[in-house]
């Protein structure tokens, strides 16, 4: 923990995510580079015809290819490194890929071939990667290798392979030439990469400290509602049982306009109350996780309850609920409340929103480890511009504030604290006048690492087309 | 002689609006502050049955003057209907099955209180 805290400060904008894609990356860049190699020499031989050592350059690319399956089957087998181990693993692709360059160079005609340049993409991968100084030590690296290649070959330690029989090798001041702007070259890239890298790495530091600040904001903010409504609750009771008792104990003594006003403020406080509630349970849902609760929670059968519940409200305006639901019961544990919650809520506004004689369609199935519920109505729907919003705390759109003229805006924001608290996710269509989709996704016991990428695999997720 | 009752809860504007619906019920209604208060009202005043608040100087200042009126001999058989906002604040709901044997009351009632529903529940636990 130390030493991941310690590596994560050092090199503040890479994640094991990060790198595990890099490493990846680094990868399938190899395999381009391989086959563009390849090609490149099959050109050479048969349309330039010139004398290289082709079945040598191949057997080094045969190699490169191996070596390139042996980290791709590292990577696929320790898929858990620890972030030391990552780094190091790419330092060690860099360095026996310029140890390989170096020779295929060397095979294609030393200083003869301009390939060397290839060496620049090490340089800027490693200065993007590796902390501080350490960019330098691969560009020294980069230098002295190639230099002791130019070398060996003006000394004839080793044979030199010659493309357009220029003899540059053997041209000391041209290898001199080539070899000092090539350092130049290598150490000003470095420089840049690395100083540009510095800048990115400072401000990644910045944000992850804004955002620790951003975080905490928050959780006051959870702080000051969980008091206040607690500190509100109080008087608001003393409030309402004040007036419910002067109405029960005198209400016949006192003239029918004093008694609809007591009636009226009386309902005000029932009001307030429901949104202090709501405020304490949403302030609850953020700081509780429901790893605390160990019920056994059967998702269809408290759907048919809250169906069974809201169906007289419903008959009432002629409206037509419809289950599809599984009979499988999905396995889940949690508390049986915060799913009362969910769906009530949800299937409440399904039937609240809708018009008379509309439909409300609740479906219910498992898919992959996921329970998938969905609750369709046909009713005024949410205008585009409110979509985003309807999550937030307090916020009621227009057209609904004109149907229902009571509700404390805080039921959307609970219901998916709840949802986010059980690892699940939500997700809103909404078509005007026509009516709204909500669909939840809740991983089921045994999926406990399921990620947004996992729901967004379901058919039908995320449909951002209305079906007609 | 009306049953007398003795409601302990620290928020006196609460205790009048019980003591208006109880006493309209035409029942006899003491009340105490806190609860060693209530206790020792229970010892002098011989009430038939106690209204408690579970909120007071604590969190749970109520549950710790239930157990002590249930483990003392002469006060174990006075029936006690707690009031509670708590089921709100800390996620447990206060199902009266469930938590029976750890909570020595009668019954539960939510705040703020109907009063009708108030009657009901008194008259109920008093065997009318």
């Amino acid at each position: 923990m130390e030493l991941h805290h310690i590596l994560a400060d050092r090199f503040p904008f890479l994640s094991i995510g990060i790198l595990q894609s890099r490493l990846s990356w680094s990868i399938r860049l190899r395999w381009l580079a391989i086959i563009g190699f390849f090609l490149a020499t099959l050109v050479t031989k048969y349309f330039f015809d010139l004398s290289l050592p082709f079945h040598l350059i191949w057997q080094a690319l045969l190699l490169l290819t191996v070596v390139n399956l042996g980290y791709l089957f590292i990577l696929k087998v320790f898929k858990e490194f620890t972030f030391f181990y990552e780094i190091l693993f790419l330092t060690l692709h860099i360095i026996i890929d310029l140890i390989v360059l170096t020779v295929l160079i060397h095979l294609s005609g030393g200083i003869e071939n301009p390939v060397y340049l290839f060496y620049i993409f090490h340089i800027v991968l490693s200065s993007i990667v590796l902390p501080r100084w350490y960019p330098y030590i691969i560009a020294t690296f980069v230098i002295a290798l190639f230099s002791s290649l130019v070398y060996s070959e003006y000394s004839a330690f080793i044979p030199h392979y010659c493309v357009f029989q220029t003899n540059a090798h053997e041209n000391i001041a041209l290898t001199s030439l080539i070899l000092s702007i090539f350092a130049v070259t290598i150490y000003i890239t470095t420089y840049i990469c690395t100083n540009f890298m510095k800048i990115f790495r400072q401000s990644k530091r910045e944000i992850d400290v804004l955002n620790r600040k951003l975080v905490k904001a928050d959780q006051q903010k959870t702080q000051f509602f969980q008091y206040t409504s607690h500190e509100l609750k109080s008087p608001i009771i003393a409030i309402k049982s004040s007036l419910d008792g002067v109405i029960a104990n005198y209400g016949d003594k006192i003239e029918e306009r004093p008694l609809n006003v007591l009636k009226r403020a009386s309902a005000r406080s029932t009001q307030m109350l429901d949104i202090i509630k709501e405020l304490l349970d949403l302030s609850r849902n953020r700081t509780l996780k429901p790893q605390v609760y160990k019920e056994k929670i059967e998702i269809n059968k408290i759907l048919k309850a809250v169906i069974e519940n809201e169906k007289s409200v419903a008959s009432s305006r002629n409206i037509q609920i419809h289950a599809e639901i599984d009979a499988q019961e999905p396995s889940l544990i949690g508390q049986v409340s915060d799913f009362e919650k969910i769906f009530s809520n949800l299937i409440g506004n399904a039937v609240r929103y809708n018009k008379e004689n509309g439909q409300v369609t609740i479906k219910s199935k498992v898919n992959n480890k996921i329970a998938v519920i969905e609750i369709t109505d046909s009713g005024i729907g949410i205008p585009e511009k409110d979509l985003e919003n309807i999550f937030a705390e307090f916020y009621r759109s227009e057209n609904a504030k004109k149907i229902v003229n009571f509700g404390t805006g805080l039921g959307l924001s609970l219901v998916k604290q709840i949802i986010e608290n059980y690892g699940g996710s939500i997700e809103v269509l909404s078509k005007l006048d026509e009516g709204t989709i909500f669909k939840i996704y809740l991983p089921l016991d045994g999926n406990e690492k399921c990620k947004l990428a996992d729901f967004l695999k379901i058919p039908g997720s995320l449909c951002t087309v209305w079906p007609h | 002689m009306p049953k007398k009752i003795l409601i302990i809860d620290d928020d006196i504007d609460l205790v009048e609006a019980m003591r208006m619906t109880l006493e309209g019920a035409g029942f006899e209604v003491i009340d105490a502050q806190e609860g060693e208060k209530g206790i020792a009202k229970i010892e002098s005043e011989n009430p038939d049955l106690v209204i408690l608040d579970v909120m007071m100087g604590t969190q749970d200042e109520g549950f710790h003057v239930a157990y002590q009126i249930k483990n003392t001999e002469s006060m174990a058989d006075l029936p006690i209907i707690m009031l509670s906002a708590v089921g709100q604040e800390t996620g447990f709901s206060f199902d009266k099955e469930k938590d029976e044997d750890f909570l020595p009351v009668n019954e539960f009632i939510e705040k703020p209180v109907n009063p009708a529903v108030l009657i009901e529940v008194v008259k109920s636990n008093l065997g009318f």
